[in-house]
């Protein structure tokens, strides 16, 4: 048995104090303005570096694994991260929702949700905030950002970003539009099944609900891409099926700055990890000092 | 008990086999009886651990519903969407229809699901639903609806964070029975008998819920599998039972009990003297070693019995050989002659059937023996016995009864057919040459015939005592050598030789009882001092007197010659010291010859020589011619030894014998007493009658003193006297006196006749 010497002692004691300040992970909640709660993964890193909000995609939560292929690159390399999971009308959601759950909530609740989030960053302490978002959660963002023009939010990554509409049965996503619409006029709330995201017929919501996703057209988030107030960069994968075909080449002929991931599906799971993963922290890391040498 | 045990034992060992296969099985049936009531108690141990198990198994199914039920409730109490409904219950019954009581969500059990708020309201109420609009207390039962039951089971749902604090309940109608079976696998419990004891609509707390159920253990067909393995085995049992005490009866019986039941058989015929059987070695050797080797030691120890016993057979043929024959001539003996005469008697007795018994002796066949030695003794006696053989006829039977005495019975045959016989058996022995043997003297036979019939067993038992009397009374000088008894020769009791003699002797050696001397004077021719007196020996018992005809058969049949000299000695010697014999008076006694030879002949004679004195008394010792010849050195010596001790010497009966003259010479005597036959032959034959003159001439010439004895007449007297004689003795001048009168003068001229020869001369 080794022998108990002051110096071990010391050693020992300093380890233990270092290693919380290093990565610091909880699961925290807000008390958002609806009176509900919102849950969000909370990595503290350095204070040196922008915090990092990290947004999944369509009724998941922060446990999804894209999430937290990014969260732990970034976390590990010192960054703040947060990741928060949005409510859907939940209080304190945690798990994900299914297409035929009902589907109370509309995207200008989430924008809401996410403007908590960034004051909460900028509450404590973080004055540069960098927004990644992941598939339906990049469009969250997109329409954060050109709601709310906070100089602290300093760079915008989309990875796996593209239209809600169904873009592979368009006559059936315009049917369900005009429906929508058309309950919306006629003041029907009750709960109907739509097809949105990947939910094919099942998505139960209310019309006006519905009808607050299908804002994010293929034109519309062009443009929002083009506009977009912050440094924005689509990461996109080459092999994703549920984006169209002719996405990947529409961001780019539109001069969207883009990074293709070969071989990467919309998850980035499986051989484009590395890539997903290096790619993230490549550009996070050009963002923080382009942030830091900004006016 | 041991008593009663030792009547019974030892016991056979097919009643120990016996036993102890009975034994065997009733321990088998008790073994079988056991295992039945073990059966019984594993049968019913089993129907209650099953009864036990189904109960534990249902229990612990009605557990797992109730934990599943509250896991459910948990599950739901927690889920989201419930929290989503308890915010904004807007879309509760898309929730409740679509959402919470959807397959993916809650088992088919779950019939109902409602959210509660706060207070316990539901929130929304619906017709034509079980569900209460009210939380209920307790929050968890069963109740039967419609004959079946349901549990009610309502959560409470708290609040999301840590305060923990209930903000709505939860509640679920659970078909308690698909629950039960769907969550549920029986194994003991039979759920198809499956009911619910307990009245509609009446909340049966869930720790009850046991108890109102009614249901059957399931039969898994262990414990019949287990009584039909246990049967099997039992009938199994019971069978190798059987067949192994059949197996070990016939086993044990071959092997052991034919081998030992032959074998005590074998033994108990050895024993009963069946010695003709023999143990063979039927089907080869024996399984059992043991008995194998016991069977072959058996056989050879009856093979070395039989040996043995055919051995002692031919022993005992030669021992009854030897014990009823004769060595010496082979003919059979006293024994035989016992035995034979016991049978004969046996198988006359009461029959018209005479049986003669006849006894031959040989006379003086002692003096034969002496004379010429037993040699030649023995050669007379198978003499005998062949001349005897050759005279009988086929079926007589001759027995040797001891010394020179033969036997014969007669069988069937008369007095006159057994005279018959008994004249051609002497005139065989009289055609016989004894020459050829060296004996020169004519040796003659006597014969005694007695001859009774079978109807009168008294003569029977008498026959050989009268054919001894009657043999006794042939032995007589006047006989015909051949007499038959009759009545009157019991009567005259002659030569009676009965235990009344034999005692008499016995009483005389032994206590010197009975012995009576008497004196027959010889009368002296030339000087009476010169006459002297001969003892002569009588004894007398309460009957009377017993003469020496008597007496001395006895004392030779019975060998006791030496001892009755002795007891005559003793006799004497009282009378010459109570003066009986007068002072001046002599006498002379007769010495036996196997009296002379032995050895205490002198010590026991020399007792009288102090009576001996010069001039006043004398004592004469009468040696027998024969006596002396038989061993005349060591008879010379002795009397030689006597004479210089005083006493004179004289021998009797010269003439009578065989010795040659020659011997007279060398014989140390002082008296020659003529044989009385000599003497009378004086008044017979010329021819013997010169023998007789030459012989008294050569005597008196040599100097010795001659007596002639048996002087009946005066004119023998006178004859003896002109030839020299210088004593003579007989009936003229007295008879054997019972005692000495002092004074008497023993002279020729002097000695007064006797009345007798008084009486003749006075005829004359």
């Amino acid at each position: 048995m080794p022998k108990i010497t002051t110096p071990r002692i010391i050693s020992l004691l300093l380890t233990l104090w270092l290693l919380p300040a290093t990565v610091v992970a909880s699961e925290m909640s807000l008390q958002l303005p609806s009176g509900i709660k919102a849950l969000a993964d909370y990595r503290k890193g350095s204070m040196d570096k922008p915090a990092v909000l990290v947004l999944h995609g369509f009724l998941q939560t922060y446990h999804f694994s894209t999430v937290r292929l990014i969260v732990g690159e970034l976390s590990d390399a010192g960054y703040t991260v947060l990741s928060p999971t949005l409510t859907l009308n939940i209080d304190q959601r945690r798990a994900s929702l299914t297409c035929d759950a009902i589907q109370h909530h509309s995207a200008e609740q989430a924008t809401r949700e996410l403007g908590a989030w960034v004051e909460w960053l900028k509450k404590n302490g973080y004055k540069r905030i960098i927004l990644i978002g992941h598939s339906t959660g990049s469009n969250h963002l997109l329409s954060y950002l050109h709601a709310n023009r906070d100089p602290a939010v300093s760079a915008f990554i989309a990875t796996s970003i593209g239209p809600m509409e169904n873009w592979q049965h368009p006559e059936e996503s315009r049917r369900q539009r005009a429906e929508a619409e058309a309950a919306v006029a006629a003041g029907d709330r009750g709960l109907k099944p739509y097809s949105l995201g990947f939910c094919r017929n099942n998505y139960a919501a209310p019309a006006r609900d519905f009808l607050s996703y299908l804002q994010w057209q293929r034109a519309q988030v062009l443009r929002d891409l083009k506009s977009s107030p912050v440094p924005t960069t689509v990461v996109l994968g080459q092999a994703d099926k549920w984006l169209p075909p002719d996405w990947v080449d529409t961001i780019e002929s539109e001069a969207i700055p883009l990074v293709r991931l070969n071989d990467a599906n919309h998850y980035f799971s499986g051989i484009g990890e590395f890539d997903f993963q290096a790619t993230i922290l490549s550009l996070v890391e050009a963002a923080a000092v382009s942030d830091r040498h900004a006016p | 008990m041991k008593s009663l045990l030792r009547h019974f034992l030892p016991l056979p060992i097919a009643a120990y086999l016996i036993g102890f296969f009975t034994i065997s099985l009733l321990l088998f049936a008790l073994i079988g009886n056991w295992m039945l009531l073990q059966m019984d108690k594993v049968t019913s141990a089993a129907e209650a651990s099953r009864q036990q198990s189904a109960e534990q198994e249902m229990q612990e199914a009605i557990e797992t519903v109730l934990t599943t039920s509250r896991d459910l409730g948990a599950e739901l109490a927690t889920w989201d969407e419930t929290y989503q409904q308890l915010r904004d219950n807007t879309y509760y019954e898309y929730w409740r229809n679509t959402r919470a009581l959807q397959t993916s969500r809650t088992p088919h059990f779950v019939t109902d699901v409602d959210i509660y708020d706060q207070k316990g309201e539901i929130l929304q109420s619906r017709s034509a639903s079980s569900m209460p609009t009210h939380t209920p207390t307790p929050m968890r039962f069963l109740r039967i609806e419609g004959g079946s039951p349901y549990l009610y089971h309502f959560t409470p749902v708290t609040e999301k964070g840590n305060t923990g604090s209930v903000i709505g309940y939860l509640g679920m109608r659970i078909d308690f029975a698909h629950a039960l079976l769907d969550l549920n696998r029986f194994i003991h419990a039979n759920i198809d008998g499956l009911e619910f004891l307990a009245p509609n609509q009446t909340p049966i707390a869930t720790d009850e819920i046991l108890l109102h159920l009614q249901f059957a253990p399931r039969d898994l067909g262990e414990t019949s599998q287990l009584e039909s393995v246990m049967l099997t085995t039992l009938y199994g049992f019971a069978v190798l039972a059987v067949v192994l005490i059949i197996t070990s009866y016939f086993l044990t019986s071959s092997l052991l009990h034919a081998p030992l039941r032959n074998l005590a058989q074998y033994i108990e015929d050895l024993r009963r003297g069946r010695g003709d059987i023999g143990m063979t070695r039927q089907g080869g050797a024996l399984c059992v070693r043991e008995f194998d080797v016991l069977r072959s030691s058996i056989i050879n120890y009856q093979h070395e019995l039989e040996e043995m016993h055919s051995h002692l057979d031919q022993k005992n043929k030669e021992l009854w050989r030897l014990a009823h024959h004769d060595a010496l001539t082979g003919v059979a003996n006293r024994r035989a002659y016992d035995e034979d005469w016991m049978r004969l008697q046996e198988l006359v007795r009461g029959q018209r059937i005479s049986l003669s018994v006849v006894l031959i002796d040989c006379d003086h066949f002692k003096a034969i023996n002496d004379t010429y030695g037993h040699d030649v003794g023995d050669r007379v006696i198978r003499v005998i016995a062949d001349c005897l053989k050759q005279s009988l006829r086929e079926g007589d039977h001759l027995y040797r009864l001891g010394g020179d005495e033969f036997a014969m019975h007669l069988l069937n045959t008369d007095t006159e057919q057994s005279r018959t016989l008994a004249q051609r058996c002497q005139e065989r022995l009289k055609q016989f040459d004894f020459k050829a043997l060296g004996i020169k003297e004519p040796i003659r036979f006597s014969i005694g015939i007695a001859t009774a019939d079978g109807r009168h067993p008294h003569e029977l038992s008498q026959l050989h005592k009268q054919a001894d009397i009657a043999m006794y009374q042939a032995k007589r000088p006047t006989s015909n050598k051949i007499a038959v008894y009759h009545d009157g020769m019991a009567s005259n009791g002659e030569a009676l030789l009965s235990n009344r003699y034999i005692t008499a002797v016995y009483q005389a050696i032994e206590k010197d009882r009975g012995i009576e001397l008497h004196y027959q004077p010889v009368v002296s021719a030339e000087d009476p001092a010169q006459g002297f007196y001969e003892i002569l020996v009588r004894l007398r018992d309460e009957r009377g007197i017993i003469m020496p005809i008597n007496i001395f058969p006895v004392v030779e049949s019975e060998g006791l010659a030496v001892e009755f000299d002795y007891a005559v000695f003793r006799r004497i010697a009282e009378e010459l010291e109570q003066g009986n014999i007068p002072r001046g008076s002599c006498v002379s006694l007769n010495i036996d010859g196997s009296t002379l030879m032995h050895d205490d002949f002198i010590q026991q004679v020399s007792k009288l020589k102090h009576y001996i004195s010069p001039g006043c008394r004398c004592i004469i010792l009468e040696i027998t011619e024969n006596a002396l010849i038989s061993e005349i050195e060591e008879g010379s010596r002795k009397l030689k030894h006597l004479r210089e001790a005083g006493f004179t010497i004289a021998l009797d009966d010269f003439g009578s014998g065989y010795s040659s003259l020659r011997y007279l010479a060398n014989m140390p005597v002082d008296i020659i007493k003529l044989d009385i036959g000599m003497v009378r032959d004086l008044e017979g034959d010329p021819s013997q009658r010169i023998i007789t003159e030459h012989i008294a001439h050569m005597v008196r010439g040599a100097g010795y003193q001659l007596v002639a004895e048996g002087i009946e007449s005066e004119a023998l007297l006178q004859r003896v006297l002109e030839l020299g004689f210088t004593h003579a003795q007989g009936f003229l001048f007295d008879r054997a006196l019972p005692a000495i009168e002092a004074g008497t003068t023993l002279s020729v001229e002097s000695y007064p006749r006797s009345l007798d020869e008084q009486l003749r001369m006075m005829k004359l």
